[in-house]
C-alpha cells in the first residue's frame, strides 16, 4: 500500500503544537490541584478558630453568669436571674437558648428565641439526659449535641452559694453562623479558582496561537529548500537533467542541495554521454539496416511489425514501408494464410523453447513469395525467400521474431538457365540414345520419312504465304486467304506422324516441337477475315524449330557414326539371305562343308539385339509413364544378346499386356513411392534360352497384388464363394488374378484399357504350350513367370554377347572381309590410319562404330592383347583419344556423365562414383575383356582391351 | 524399461522401416501397430504407450482426427506425426497438440534424417 504523504512542515507543526498543549494541560490540572488543597487546609483552620472562640465565649458567658447567679439563686431572686437570662438569650443571636434549673433539675428560667421572657410554667425537674449531665457537673463544661437538625454546644455551669450547688446555668450557643460563614468561605475560594483556570485557560489559547504562527513560519522555512530539491529530484527522475538546484539555506539542507547539484551535472554528465554513446550505436545499426543487401524486418508474436527494418526489406518485397504495413500486406497473407500464420505464431510461442527452431521454423505458411508487377505481367516475378529466426529479450524470453526476405529473382534465373541447359542436354543425350537404340535402317526410314514430310510441309506453308502476300498487294481490301480443310488436314497428318515417329524414337524436342506446331496449325483451321500471313510466319517459325532439331539429330548421327546417317550399317535381310544362299551354293559346287560355319555366321547378323526386340515394350512402357506422369526404368537383362528379331511374335501382344499391366498397375504414383522410399520404379523383362526353351519373367517393384482385396472382389463379382475363398491358400489366391472378367483396378484407364484380361493373357501363353505362374508380394511387386517352349526350328544357338561378336571381329581385315562381302556400300573406318600420332599403336587398335548401340552409347575402342601394355600408359590413351576425337570429330568411349546413365550403365556400377585414375576395370560377364576408366570435366571415357582374342573364322577362309 | 511405441501407417512396408529403427537405433518396445485413425484411436486406449506415431493420409479415419480424438481422452499423449504431407496440416496437427513431426520420405539411410529423428524424440521425451 502507498503510505500517504504528509509533509515535514505539517509534521513539526503538528507535533510541536501537541507536545506544548500537553505541557499546558498539566501546568493547568496541578495548579487547580494545588489550590483546592490550599483552600480546604484554610476552611478547617478557619472551623478551628471559629470553634475555639465560640467555646471560649460560651465558657467566658457560662462562668460570669454562674458567679452573677450565686447571689441571686441564694436570694431567690427569680425575676433577675430570669432578666439576666433572657437578656442574654435576646442579645445574642447565636445563643438557641438560656436555661436555669436548680439543683432539683427544675427551670427557673428557659429562654429562648420561641420564648423570650424564659418564664416557666411547669414545674416538672427536667429528665433528659442533657439535662442529667448539666446536673452531674461540679464545674464548667460543655458538650456538642443536636438539636433539631442543628449543631449545638451546651455550656453548663453549676452555681455555689458557699460550696453548696444551688443550681445550675445552661446555655446553648448554635454553630449556624459559624457554618455560614465558613460556607461563604468556602464559596469565596472555588470562585477565585475558577477565575484563575479561566485566565490560565485564556493565556493558554493565546499562548498556543502565538507559537503556532511562530512555529508554522519557522516549519516553512526550514522545508522550503527541501521542496525545491524535491522538485528538483522529480524533474530528474523524469529524465529533465537540465534544472538547476539552487542552494537556499545556508544549513545542512543547503549542503545537500550543494551535494546534490553536484550530483546532478556529474549524471548529467554521463548521461549526455550515454545519449551519444546510444545514438552512436543506433545510427550504426541504422547504417547496417539502410546499408545491408537482404530485407530485414521483426515481427512481435502477436503478429505486428516492429519499426526497425532494414530499408533493403522495402525493395525486395516491394511495399513502400514495412513499418506501416501489416504482416498480410507485407507478405501477400490471403485469409487463410493469415490464419496459419497466427496458428504458426501460437505454436512458436508454446514450442519455441521445447523443441529446434529449424523445424519449427519449417512448419511457418510462407517460404517463398512470387511477386508480379501486376503492371508487366510479362515481366517476370521476382521470387523472394523468406526466412525466420528468434530473437530474445535480455530476460531470455522469445520476444521477437526477426524475418530475412532474400532476393532469389537471380538465382531463380540461373536454376532456370541452368533446367534450360540440362534439357538441352538430355534432349542431346535423349537423341543419342534414341540414335544407339535404333538400328540403323530403322533410322534412316525414319530420317528419310521425315525430311521428305518436313519439305512436303514446308512447301505448302510457303506457297500459301507467297499466295497470302499475292493476295494482299493484289486486293488490299480483300477478305482472308483461304486454305481449304483437307490441306490443312494433310498438313497436320504430316505434323503429327513426324510427332508420334520422334516422340518414340526418344526424339523429345523434336517431338515436342512438333506438337506445338500441330498446335499452331489449328489456328488455320479458325474463321478470319484478314488473310493468314502472321499464321503462316509462325508455322515457318515452328518449322525452322523442327529444321533445328531435325539438324540437332543428324550431327548426333555424325557425332555417333562419324558421318552422317548414309554411313550407318543397314544390311537389307535379302542380302544376307543373298549371302546365305551364296555361300550354299558355294558349299555345294567345292562340297568341302567349310562354308557352312559362314552360313550361320550371316544368319546371325539379321539377329537384333534384344534391346532392339524389347523396344516396342519400352516405348508402351514409356507411355504408360507420361500419360501417368510416372517415372519408370524398363530394365532388360541380360543386355547386348543378340536373338532372332520374331523370338517372341507369338506372344507378342500378351507379352505387350503384362508389360503394360506392371506399368500402369504395378508402379505407383511418384509420389506415393516418394513417400515409400522406393526410388524410381522398375519394370524388369528377363528372357532365358536353353534347351530349347523360352523362360521370360516380367517383373516390377510396385504395390503387388493385395490378396485380401483380390478374394473380396471374386467373391463380391460371385467368382467363389466366402468359405471357397477361406480354403484357398495365398498362392492359390494370387492364381484368382486369371478368373476371367476381373479388373482389381476400380479405375479403367486409357492405356490398360479393359479388354484384354489376365485370363486372356494366360490362354495366349497356353496356347503356344507355355505356363505362367505369379509371384506377387504387397508393397513390393508382382513377378510373372512365363515357361515357353523354343521357338523356330531349334537351330538357333549358341548365342553370342556383343562382346564375342566384338572379341571375334577385333581385326581390321575381318570386318573389311566381312563388309566386303555385303554391297560394299558400307565404308569401314579406320580414321586413325593416317593420323601421325597414332603411329605404331593404329595397327593394334579397332574402331568398331558398327557396335555403337550394343553399348548404349559407347563407342568402343579395341586394343590387341600384345599392346595392352601401351593401354596402361595414360598418357598414350589420352593421347589416342585426343587424336580419335579430333580426326573423327567424334568421341571416343564416351558415356554422358549422367547419374542417370551411370545407373543403367551396368559395367559403371562396378566403380565408385569418385574415379581413380588407376582404376582397372574387370567385366564378370564378358570374359576376355579389360579395360580402363578415365574422364575429364564432361565424358568419362571408357578404353576396353581384349585379351583373348580368337581369330574369326573368315581369316581361315581366307587363307 | 524400455519405452513402448506403436506404430500406425497405412503401409506396412513403412511400418517395419519405422519399426525397424525403434527397435534397432532407440531400443524402444514397439507394442503394436495399425493401419488407420481407428487402429490408431483403439490401440492407444489398450496400449497408453509412450508414444504413438502416426501418419496423416489413412484410409477409414486420418491421423488428424485421431489425434484429436485420443489427445481428448488421454490430454498427455506423445503423439509423433509421421507424414509425407506438407505445410498447413501438419501446423494443425502441432497447434492440436502432436509433440514433433518427422517428413516422410523415411531416409534410414542418411544420417542427417537419422539425427533430426533422434533429436525430436528427445525433444519429445524431454517436454
Amino acid at each position: 500500500m502507498k503510505k500517504r504523504f504528509i509533509s515535514i512542515r505539517s509534521k513539526l507543526i503538528r507535533n510541536t503544537m501537541l507536545i506544548i498543549s500537553i505541557i499546558f494541560i498539566l501546568v493547568l490540572s496541578v495548579i487547580t490541584i494545588m489550590n483546592v488543597q490550599n483552600a480546604d487546609k484554610n476552611i478547617k483552620k478557619s472551623e478551628h478558630n471559629i470553634r475555639s472562640s465560640l467555646i471560649a465565649k460560651g465558657k467566658t458567658l457560662a462562668s460570669n453568669n454562674a458567679f452573677a447567679m450565686s447571689g441571686m439563686a441564694e436570694d431567690y431572686a427569680f425575676t433577675a436571674i430570669q432578666d439576666l437570662v433572657s437578656s442574654t438569650v435576646k442579645d445574642d443571636p447565636d445563643i438557641e437558648y438560656g436555661i436555669y434549673m436548680d439543683s432539683n433539675q427544675v427551670a427557673w428560667v428557659n429562654a429562648s428565641s420561641e420564648n423570650p421572657s424564659g418564664r416557666v410554667m411547669s414545674r416538672d425537674p427536667f429528665t433528659d439526659r442533657v439535662s442529667k449531665w448539666a446536673a452531674s457537673l461540679e464545674t464548667l463544661n460543655h458538650q456538642m449535641i443536636t438539636f433539631g437538625n442543628q449543631e449545638i454546644i451546651e455550656f453548663a455551669a453549676p452555681v455555689f452559694a458557699d460550696d453548696e450547688i444551688l443550681g445550675f446555668i445552661r446555655y446553648g450557643i448554635s454553630t449556624r453562623s459559624m457554618r455560614e460563614s465558613l460556607e461563604e468561605a468556602r464559596e469565596n475560594g472555588i470562585r477565585t479558582r475558577n477565575q484563575a483556570v479561566k485566565i490560565l485557560l485564556f493565556i493558554g489559547i493565546i499562548s498556543l496561537a502565538v507559537t503556532y504562527l511562530v512555529i508554522r513560519r519557522l516549519a516553512t522555512e526550514i522545508t522550503r529548500p527541501i521542496g525545491s530539491l524535491v522538485q528538483s529530484a522529480n524533474a530528474i527522475s523524469e529524465g529533465n537533467y537540465n534544472v538547476r538546484i539552487q542552494s537556499e539555506s545556508n544549513d545542512e539542507i543547503g549542503n545537500l542541495a550543494e551535494h546534490f547539484e553536484t550530483m546532478r551535472t556529474t549524471v548529467k554528465r554521463y548521461t549526455d554521454h550515454l545519449q551519444d554513446l546510444v545514438d552512436e550505436k543506433m545510427q550504426q545499426v541504422n547504417d547496417i539496416l539502410n546499408n545491408i543487401d537482404q530485407g530485414l524486418f521483426t515481427l512481435n508474436l502477436d503478429g505486428s511489425v516492429n519499426k526497425e527494418y532494414s530499408s533493403r526489406a522495402n525493395e525486395i518485397l516491394r511495399v513502400k514501408d514495412i513499418a506501416s504495413c501489416s504482416l498480410n500486406e507485407i507478405l501477400r497473407l490471403d485469409a487463410k494464410q493469415e490464419n496459419a500464420f497466427n496458428m504458426w505464431l501460437n505454436v512458436i510461442q508454446k514450442r519455441h523453447n521445447k523443441q529446434r527452431w529449424k523445424k519449427l521454423a519449417r512448419l511457418a505458411p510462407i517460404h517463398e513469395l512470387e511477386l508480379n508487377n501486376p503492371a508487366d505481367t510479362d515481366i517476370i516475378p521476382d521470387y523472394v525467400s523468406i526466412a525466420y529466426q528468434k530473437v530474445y529479450d535480455k530476460q531470455g524470453q522469445l520476444s521477437k521474431i526477426m524475418i530475412l526476405a532474400m532476393d532469389e529473382t537471380e538465382k531463380r534465373m540461373k536454376e532456370l538457365q541452368m533446367k534450360e541447359e540440362r534439357q538441352k542436354h538430355e534432349s542431346e543425350m535423349k537423341i543419342i540414345l534414341g540414335l544407339v537404340n535404333t538400328p540403323p535402317g530403322e533410322l534412316s526410314e525414319f530420317i528419310e520419312d521425315t525430311n521428305e514430310r518436313m519439305e512436303r510441309v514446308r512447301q505448302s506453308v510457303e506457297d500459301h504465304l507467297t499466295g497470302t502476300r499475292k493476295q494482299r498487294e493484289k486486293h488490299p481490301d480483300s477478305p482472308a486467304y483461304d486454305i481449304t480443310g483437307e490441306e490443312i488436314n494433310s498438313l497436320y497428318r504430316d505434323i503429327h506422324t513426324i510427332k508420334g515417329n520422334s516422340g518414340s524414337y526418344g526424339f523429345e524436342m523434336l517431338s515436342a516441337h512438333a506438337h506445338n506446331a500441330e498446335d499452331a496449325l489449328e489456328k488455320l483451321r479458325e474463321p478470319v477475315k484478314m488473310r493468314r500471313d502472321s499464321v503462316l510466319e509462325e508455322m515457318i517459325t515452328h518449322l525452322d524449330r523442327l529444321n533445328g532439331d531435325i539438324d540437332q539429330i543428324h550431327s548426333k548421327i555424325k557425332l555417333i557414326f562419324g558421318k552422317d546417317e548414309r554411313a550407318t550399317m543397314r544390311i537389307p535381310k535379302s542380302h544376307v539371305q543373298h549371302i546365305i544362299n551364296t555361300c550354299a551354293a558355294i558349299d555345294r559346287s567345292i562340297q568341302s562343308g567349310q562354308v557352312n560355319g559362314l552360313i550361320d555366321k550371316c544368319i546371325m547378323l539379321s539377329w537384333t539385339p534384344i534391346e532392339t526386340i524389347t523396344r516396342k515394350y519400352q516405348k508402351i512402357v514409356g507411355r504408360v509413364a507420361r500419360w501417368q506422369k510416372k517415372n519408370i526404368r524398363f530394365i532388360v537383362k541380360p543386355e547386348h544378346v543378340f536373338f532372332p528379331s520374331d523370338i517372341f511374335s507369338d506372344i507378342d501382344d500378351a507379352l505387350l499386356h503384362l508389360i503394360r499391366n506392371a506399368a500402369d498397375h504395378g508402379i505407383e504414383p511418384p509420389e506415393v513411392r516418394e513417400e515409400l522410399g522406393k526410388g524410381i520404379g522398375q519394370v524388369t523383362f528377363e528372357f532365358k534360352e536353353e534347351d530349347n526353351a523360352r523362360t521370360v519373367i516380367v517383373s516390377d517393384d510396385g504395390k503387388g497384388i493385395d490378396t485380401r482385396k483380390l478374394t473380396e472382389i471374386c467373391i463380391g463379382k460371385g467368382f467363389i464363394t466366402r468359405e471357397e475363398a477361406e480354403n484357398l491358400g495365398e498362392k492359390e489366391r494370387l492364381n484368382l488374378v486369371f478368373m476371367p472378367g476381373l479388373s482389381t483396378s476400380d479405375k479403367i484407364t486409357d492405356i490398360s484399357g479393359r479388354g484384354v484380361g489376365m485370363d486372356v493373357v494366360r490362354e495366349r501363353f497356353e496356347m503356344v504350350g507355355g505356363t505362367v505362374s505369379i509371384d506377387s508380394t504387397v508393397e513390393s511387386g508382382t513377378k510373372i513367370t512365363l515357361a515357353l517352349p523354343g521357338k523356330g526350328d531349334g537351330s538357333i544357338s549358341p548365342r553370342y554377347s556383343v562382346f564375342e561378336e566384338v572379341k571375334d571381329s577385333l581385326t581390321q581385315s575381318a570386318v573389311e572381309c566381312v563388309m566386303s562381302l555385303f554391297d560394299k556400300q558400307v565404308e569401314v573406318r579406320e580414321p586413325w590410319k593416317s593420323d601421325d600420332q597414332l603411329e605404331g599403336l593404329y595397327d593394334h587398335v579397332l574402331y568398331v562404330t558398327s557396335m555403337n548401340r550394343q553399348f548404349q552409347g559407347v563407342t568402343v575402342v579395341g586394343i590387341q592383347t600384345d599392346h595392352i601394355e601401351a593401354f596402361i600408359d595414360e598418357s598414350d590413351i589420352e593421347m589416342m583419344i585426343d587424336a580419335l576425337g579430333e580426326f573423327t570429330n567424334t568421341y571416343t568411349g564416351l558415356v554422358m556423365d549422367d547419374p542417370r546413365f551411370r545407373d543403367s550403365f551396368d559395367i559403371l556400377k562396378a566403380f565408385p562414383p569418385s574415379y581413380r585414375k588407376d582404376c582397372q576395370l574387370s567385366f564378370p560377364r564378358m570374359r576376355g575383356i579389360s579395360g580402363k576408366l578415365f574422364q575429364d570435366d564432361k565424358w568419362i571415357y571408357i578404353g576396353f582391351a581384349i585379351r583373348n582374342r580368337t581369330e574369326w573364322e573368315l581369316t581361315d577362309m581366307e587363307e | 524399461m524400455a519405452k513402448q511405441v506403436i506404430i500406425v501407417d497405412d503401409s506396412k512396408f513403412l511400418i517395419k522401416k519405422i519399426a525397424g529403427f525403434f527397435e534397432n537405433e532407440m531400443k524402444f518396445e514397439v507394442v503394436a501397430s495399425g493401419y488407420d485413425g481407428n487402429d490408431a484411436v483403439a490401440l492407444y486406449r489398450e496400449h497408453k504407450p509412450d508414444l504413438l506415431t502416426l501418419d496423416i493420409t489413412m484410409p477409414n479415419k486420418d491421423g488428424q482426427e485421431a489425434m484429436r480424438e485420443i489427445l481428448t481422452e488421454f490430454p498427455d499423449a506423445s503423439i509423433l506425426i509421421i507424414s509425407a504431407v506438407r505445410g498447413d496440416t501438419v501446423l494443425e496437427c502441432m497447434n492440436d497438440g502432436a509433440k514433433g513431426y518427422i517428413e516422410k520420405p523415411l531416409k534410414f539411410g542418411d544420417s542427417e534424417f537419422i539425427e533430426d529423428f533422434k533429436d525430436t524424440l528427445e525433444e519429445i521425451f524431454a517436454m
